[in-house]
């Protein structure tokens, strides 16, 4: 947590300068009245002194506690952040449709073990209902892939 | 009586089959988001929200206010037979719900907690329409000052309630409105803070932020967890879970008394209902003629924060209506989804789209009876959902928010977005900053910065504008005091501390629902 906090705090620390810096080019005031830059200066500005507080507290704290989940929580998190990551990307190229479909076959054959049955239906169904849902009943245009759905 | 008239206009449009259609569909959705552990409310609004667009905007609310309140109900399944709260306003209800499963009570537990939750729920929505019409009426008089003070308030009480530090909410809140200045500047439309990439002309969208903070971030949380989940076994016939004399005599006054309570707390500023079952569980313990009851499966311990939590989420609906000012992560996301069909929650919400505002009150009354009658009835059936494998259920969310932030926009930079905002947010839950400030303040902020310079533009830039005038001198003030509060108590602590090493640290958050 303490190690965390203080890459977080700079994190903000950063946020904040780019916003401060951005702001001082829009203008602080146009003629009598606050400008576009008013507003995210001071909030820069607040979110400097918070992070410099939050900073200060970090370093004062001893403990620095684990956080990671266990190997087995850890490996289901990476893999469905994976997952879905890669879900996204290939979306140009497989269309949102695939790219669900593989997302569903993949996450059930590592995360648990189902049945064969199972994990082909619900790999199936999945883009099925979403198609129906969102292509037919809202009219969504859902990215099509280079394998014309 | 205008109130009666508008209420029944209310009903003749609440009861257009379609929206009575959509009514069923928000509850039932809603109570089953609910009885799902890690999946809240914020999240079940968010993931069906685009499942409304194209939709009549009353038909919309009527669905997503349904998923709001019906979760409340939901949310006591999972606390009573698997010891895990179904969202964060049933936390108490694991505690005192499972300790009476234990004891071989959980269709008691759950029967009382529906009736509660319905009589709660039904007063709360009467006190909505009694005091919204004349709440709003008060508040056409708000120019910018006011309303600056208001949302100021609003964001400050909510920072400074959600739980562990401070320091790390006040961060958030402020990340979340600098993020709300990304875009095109609400007064001059000049382009801010956009470095060069056009899609970000029209700013940070509220619904992926909400979706990727709420939805993404939460299954990746729920991952880390077992994925089986241990359910007590129950019978949950009628004649099990409608209460007994006894149940009946011990938590009627910790039914009504949860009712005040809740809608007291939840129609605050930044107060949710979460809050309002942690304040009515406090009350019931100090009311109890046995407190050492509590703890190991007092009836009063469900029967008062399950009725507090759903008269807050009728309350929470005052100030969103009225003001335009939302008190909670769920909240806000409905004001984005209004801000989204082109309605302006405030005041005059009541004069442009009587149909909806009407529409939605009468709605909640039908909705209150459709949940009361489900959760009594088919509890089994609910059960029977909380047995879908959470290794099916969590992708299927993913799935959903993948689709869902596309189709907002059909593009594919919102699911990057959402995509982004998701694993943030994982780590802000892991670190513990408060996800639901980020979404209320990127929903407030465009109006947040509009009303302080329109403010400012009137006094011609003196700061004197927020002292001026009793109703504003009011909301500063109270702001100042909740923001300074923390200040002198972390300067307290460490001085504490200074003398006594190693200060442990409170955490836990609030101010989802």
């Amino acid at each position: 947590m303490k190690t965390a906090d203080m890459i977080i705090a700079a994190l903000c620390l950063f946020i904040s300068g780019a916003f401060a810096a951005g702001s001082l080019k829009l203008g602080y005031m146009a003629e009598f009245t606050p400008g576009s830059g008013f507003f995210p200066l001071w909030l820069a500005i607040a979110l400097a002194i918070a992070s410099l507080i939050l900073l200060a507290q970090a370093i004062l704290r001893q403990e620095n506690g684990a956080w990671l989940p266990g190997r087995e929580g850890l490996k289901r998190v990476l893999s469905m952040a994976g997952a879905t990551v890669i879900s996204v990307f290939i979306i140009p190229y497989t269309g949102i449709l695939l790219s669900i479909g593989l997302f569903m076959l993949f996450l059930m054959l590592t995360i648990e073990k189902h049945s064969w049955l199972g994990v082909i239906g619900v790999s199936l169904l999945t883009p099925v209902a979403v198609y129906l849902i969102f292509q037919r009943w809202l009219l969504v245009p859902l990215p099509m892939g280079v394998f014309g759905f | 009586m205008e109130v009666f008239h508008n209420l029944l206009m209310g009903f003749s449009i609440a009861i257009t089959p379609l929206n009575l259609l959509f009514a069923l569909f928000g509850v039932l959705a809603g109570t089953i988001i609910g009885a799902l552990p890690g999946i809240g409310p914020p999240t079940g609004v968010a993931i069906l929200m685009p499942l409304t667009f194209g939709m009549n905007p009353t038909t919309a609310m009527i669905m997503l206010a349904g998923i709001y309140y019906g979760a409340m109900y939901g949310g006591t399944i999972t606390s009573v037979l698997i010891n895990v709260p179904g969202e964060s306003s049933s936390v108490m209800t694991a505690v005192e719900g499972y300790q009476m499963a234990l004891k071989g009570r959980a269709g008691v537990a759950l029967g009382i907690a529906t009736i509660g939750s319905f009589v709660a729920g039904t007063f709360g929505v009467i006190l909505l329409t009694l005091i919204s019409p004349i709440l709003a009426e008060f508040a056409l008089k708000f120019g910018p000052p006011q309303y600056f003070a208001l949302m100021f308030l609003g964001l400050v009480t909510l920072t400074s309630l959600s739980g562990g530090n401070s320091v790390k909410g006040f961060m958030m809140t402020l990340i979340g409105l600098l993020l709300a200045m990304v875009g095109m500047d609400s007064i001059t439309g000049r382009p801010r803070f956009i470095m060069g990439n056009l899609q970000l002309l029209n700013g940070f969208d509220f619904l992926p932020a909400a979706m990727g903070l709420f939805g993404i971030s939460e299954v990746l949380v729920t991952m880390e967890g077992p994925m089986k989940m241990e359910m007590q076994k129950a019978s949950l016939k009628f004649k099990d879970v409608w209460p007994k004399a006894a149940d009946w005599a011990a938590s009627k006054w910790a039914i009504v008394r949860g009712t005040v309570v809740g809608f007291a707390i939840g129609i605050l500023p930044g107060a949710g209902a979460t809050l309002a079952s942690f304040g009515s569980y406090a009350v019931e313990k100090k009311f109890s003629k046995h407190p050492e009851e509590f703890g190991h499966g007092a009836i009063e311990g469900v029967a008062g924060p399950e009725s507090a939590n759903n008269s807050a989420s009728a309350a929470a609906m005052v100030p969103l209506l009225t003001l335009g000012i939302p008190s909670s992560a769920t909240t806000a996301i409905l004001m984005g989804a209004m801000m989204m069909y082109g309605l302006r929650p405030g005041p005059l919400l009541f004069d442009t789209n009587p149909d909806l505002v009407w529409g939605l009150i009468a709605s909640m009354y039908i909705g209150n009876v459709i949940l009361v009658i489900m959760n009594i009835g088919m509890i089994p059936a609910f059960v029977s959902v909380l047995r879908t494998p959470i290794s099916i259920l969590m992708p299927l969310i993913v799935v959903f928010t993948l689709v869902g932030s596309y189709s907002a926009n059909n593009n594919l930079f919102d699911v990057w977005v959402m995509l982004g905002f998701g694993i943030a947010g994982y780590f802000m839950r892991k670190f513990g900053y408060p996800p639901a400030p980020i979404v209320l303040a990127l929903v407030l902020g465009s109006n947040t910065e509009r009303t302080l310079r329109q403010s400012l533009m009137m006094s011609r830039g003196s700061l004197g504008i927020f002292f001026s005038e009793p109703i504003v001198v009011t909301l500063m003030t109270v702001t100042l005091v909740i923001l300074i509060a923390p200040v002198i108590g972390m300067v307290m602590k460490y001085a504490r501390n200074r003398r006594t090493p190693g200060g442990a640290q409170a955490g836990g958050g609030t101010g989802e629902a």
